[in-house]
């Protein structure tokens, strides 16, 4: 059952450019819900192979030495006990680098949500401002909003998506528009927008959608892995 | 046809320059011909995409998207002088020559510019279509009695470059779109060498002690040609190194004019007024700056 949520979690939701450590039993289910094969690496004990992967699903027979070492990014977790299943990102430059590059992003997106906040052509809830200062926006969405705001004036209705298990980073908005007489023109060239860029900018999902208010809305959402160091400057060596 | 498009260039520049006290004192804008607090940030935009055309280039403040900075007609090999902007995050838009800034950017990126007088470049990169922005730390700390010196590869007619200053190699097959760190050279007139297969391109440059440089290898209808970029110098006016190389390096240049001098002139009075580290504030008078709202 865990194994059956995972995967279909782990097929709707991690990017279909992003290649999956799995055991081969695991990797048998994700292709059997839709997971391309060219995506799956098998692994071996230990790990072995993890380093080829952007993410890896574990169990709890896998040592926690191993997970540390090669994947300390927690993603999504599915179960408890035995038959606990974890998604992580893999830690390609080492786990202390990825720690870093962690805290670093937590801090710039909690400094993104935070000046967003005072951007005048998007209106947030007061939830959803809570979720920007407290740092649980993706950084894609972060950038999208802010792009679309140098356009278009909207509304964020709400922030979902956020996987099972871990800590809470929302990766899905759905956005409406308040502007009188063109918001539908607006959501529609919104649409246009996002739908122009490319990766790690091109959403997963994109649409115009219906709120059970009636109104239409744009919902965008961005798969996982979320990649780190989008907002931060990159550092070329100084001495 | 060329001289038209410099002069009405220069002209731009000169009106926007002339309102910079405006600009200074500040509309809620992010961006300043001079710093407004030494906790702001530098960052300067290149266009180093070879194949694509020019460009009108937007820095939109996260907070304020209606005051963006704006950057306009900015062709291949272009490098704007250093902004003063507001520590924060912004988004980059780029959008064809011309182009109304409500049309859709080519593409969305993000960067932030830091606190304590930090110093980017950032630059829109690679084959079109297929643009990227890349952004890098710039040094603005000169070594005393040193040059630093680092090298943009940014030549798509040529895979891998090699570039030399005097007997020290600064880069060694240095693929499109790579930075090196920074290298310390002597100082002084040596030769800039640049070699690809079958290509092999030199230029004398003069390296003032105590300066930082960045030289980005450019095609040319010829082969390779190099601008050098002033990062940095030791004095709070502009740095004689930067001076001379700051209106296009090595680049082809256009007619001589006074206008540009003046504009140097007046942004070193600016930083000086504003108390600003000594970076090097002005390269192109091609490309104007000013803030936007809609």
């Amino acid at each position: 059952m865990t194994q059956a949520e995972a995967g279909a979690w782990i097929a709707g939701q991690v990017s279909d450019n992003a290649i999956v450590g799995c055991s081969p039993a695991m990797c048998a289910a994700l292709q059997a819900d839709g997971v391309s094969a060219s995506q799956l690496v098998s692994l071996g004990p230990g790990l072995g192979g993890a380093l080829a992967a952007d993410v890896i699903v574990t169990s709890p027979s896998v040592g926690k030495e191993l997970v540390d070492k090669y994947a300390p990014g927690l993603i999504a977790s599915f179960g408890s006990g035995a038959s606990r299943i974890e998604v992580r990102a893999v830690a390609r430059g080492g786990a202390a680098a990825f720690e870093a590059a962690m805290r670093s992003d937590f801090t710039a997106r909690k400094s993104a949500g935070t000046e967003l906040l005072q951007n005048q052509n998007i209106k947030f809830t007061a939830s959803d401002a809570a979720r920007l200062r407290a740092g649980e926006v993706d950084s894609r969405l972060l950038a999208t909003l802010a792009t679309l705001s140098s356009l278009y004036e909207f509304r964020v209705t709400s922030f979902g998506d956020a996987a099972p298990g871990a800590q809470l980073l929302f990766r899905d908005v759905t956005i409406t528009s308040y502007r009188k007489g063109s918001g539908a023109a607006d959501l529609s060239a919104a649409l246009a927008l996002v739908n122009e860029q490319s990766r790690p900018y091109l959403p997963a999902y994109s649409a115009i959608v219906r709120l059970q208010t009636g109104q239409s809305a744009l919902r965008v959402e961005f798969a996982e892995p979320s990649p780190l160091g989008l907002l931060t400057t990159a550092v070329t060596d100084e001495r | 046809m060329r001289l038209l498009r410099y002069l009405a260039r220069l002209s731009t520049a000169a009106v926007l320059l002339g309102s910079s006290a405006a600009l200074v004192a500040g509309v809620s804008t992010a961006a300043s011909a001079a710093p407004r607090a030494a906790q702001d940030g530098w960052v300067r935009i290149a266009h180093l995409s070879p194949e694509a055309p020019a460009m009108d280039m937007y820095l939109y403040p996260f907070g304020d998207p209606a005051h963006p900075t704006v950057l306009k007609d900015v062709s291949y090999g272009d490098v704007s002088r250093y902004m003063a902007l507001s520590p924060g995050q912004y988004t980059v838009a780029m959008r064809g020559f011309g182009a109304p800034a409500s049309s859709h950017p080519a593409l969305i990126s993000s960067f932030m510019v830091g606190t304590g007088g930090a110093a980017y470049t950032l630059a829109a990169l690679g084959p079109d279509p297929g643009l990227r922005v890349e952004v890098w730390k710039d040094q603005v700390t000169p070594p005393s009695g040193k040059v630093l010196i680092r090298v943009v590869q940014a030549s798509l007619k040529e895979d891998r470059v090699t570039v030399s200053y005097g007997s020290d190699a600064l880069a060694k097959q240095l693929t499109f779109s790579s930075v090196t760190p920074y290298a310390t050279v002597p100082a002084g007139v040596h030769t800039l060498r640049m070699t690809a297969s079958g290509e092999d391109a030199t230029m004398a440059v003069r390296l003032t002690a105590g300066s930082v440089h960045t030289v980005i290898v450019l095609d040319s209808s010829t082969g390779l040609k190099a601008d050098d970029l002033t990062d940095a110098a030791g004095s709070l006016v502009m740095p004689k190194g930067g001076a001379a190389t700051g209106l296009g390096g090595m680049a082809p240049r256009p007619p001589a004019s006074p206008a540009p001098w003046l504009l140097l002139i007046v942004a070193g009075m600016l930083a000086a007024g504003a108390g600003a580290t000594g970076l090097a504030r002005a390269r192109r008078g091609g490309v104007t700056t000013h803030s936007a709202g809609h």
